[in-house]
C-alpha cells in the first residue's frame, strides 16, 4: 500500500530539471556579477562604506551560503579529490596562489580609489596616495587572505572529507 | 550521435514521440532529443524508456563500434 505512494511519478522530466538548474547557475552568476559592477562604480563615487552594504551582503552570503553547503554536502573534498587526480598542482596551492591574487588585486583597488577620490587632480598626489595606500593594503591584506584562503581551504576539506565518508555504504 | 535504435524501437512499437513521452512521464522534446544524441539521459530515465518499449538496454543505449 505505501509502496504505492514511492512509485508515483517515479521518473520526472530531468532535462526540464537540468536546464532549469543550468538556468539558476547563470541567475547566480549574473547578480554577483551586477553586485560587484555596483560596489566597483560605488566605491569610486561615494567616499562612505555603508552604500555598499547590501551589496557586499549579497555577495558575501551568496558565497558563505555556497561554501557551508557543498562542505555538509561533501562535494567540497570530492571536487579537491578530483583536482589533485588531474593537476599538477595541488589545490590547496592554488588556494594560496588564488589569495594571493586576491591581495594583491584587492590592494590595487585600494590604491587606485585613494588616488582618483583624494588626489584633488594633481598627479603627483595621486601618485603618493596610490602608493601609501598600496603598499600599506598590501602589507595588511596579502598576508592576511593567503592565510586566511589556506586555514579555510584546510579546515573545509577536512570536515567535507568527514560528511563526505558518511556515505560509504558499501563498506 | 543519433540514437536509431531508439527510434526504430520506438516506430516497431507504433508510437509517436508524443505517446512515448507520455507513457515515461517526460516531454515530447525530451524523447526528441534523446533520439537526435542532444540530451544525455541518466540510466532511470533510460530504464524507463525501455520499460515502456520492452526492450533492454542494451537493445536501446549499447553502442557496438
Amino acid at each position: 500500500m505505501d509502496m504505492k505512494w514511492f512509485k508515483r511519478n517515479a521518473v520526472e522530466d530531468e532535462r526540464i530539471v537540468n536546464m532549469k538548474n543550468k538556468l539558476y547557475k547563470e541567475v547566480y552568476t549574473l547578480i554577483m556579477v551586477i553586485c560587484s559592477i555596483s560596489v566597483i562604480i560605488k566605491s569610486f563615487m561615494l567616499t562612505t562604506t555603508e552604500s555598499v552594504l547590501l551589496e557586499m551582503l549579497i555577495i558575501i552570503g551568496g558565497s558563505l551560503y555556497f561554501g557551508i553547503r557543498s562542505v555538509t554536502l561533501g562535494i567540497y573534498s570530492d571536487e579537491v579529490e578530483i583536482h589533485d587526480q588531474k593537476s599538477k598542482v595541488s589545490f590547496s596551492k592554488r588556494t594560496a596562489i588564488s589569495g594571493l591574487v586576491i591581495g594583491v588585486v584587492l590592494a590595487l583597488f585600494f590604491g587606485i580609489r585613494s588616488a582618483v577620490l583624494y588626489g584633488n587632480g594633481n598627479s603627483l598626489t595621486e601618485w603618493k596616495y596610490f602608493f601609501i595606500v598600496f603598499l600599506v593594503s598590501l602589507i595588511i591584506y596579502l598576508p592576511l587572505f593567503v592565510v586566511m584562503n589556506s586555514a579555510i581551504h584546510y579546515g573545509a576539506n577536512k570536515v567535507s572529507r568527514r560528511m563526505s565518508q558518511n556515505d560509504e555504504f558499501d563498506s | 550521435m543519433k540514437n536509431i535504435k531508439l527510434k526504430m524501437a520506438r516506430v516497431q512499437k507504433d508510437l509517436s514521440q508524443e505517446e512515448l513521452a507520455q507513457i515515461v512521464g517526460v516531454s515530447r522534446q525530451t524523447i526528441g532529443l534523446i533520439e537526435l544524441g542532444k540530451y544525455n539521459p541518466s540510466l532511470s530515465l533510460c530504464v524507463a524508456i525501455c520499460k515502456a518499449l520492452s526492450r533492454t538496454l542494451n537493445d536501446l543505449f549499447w553502442d557496438e563500434d
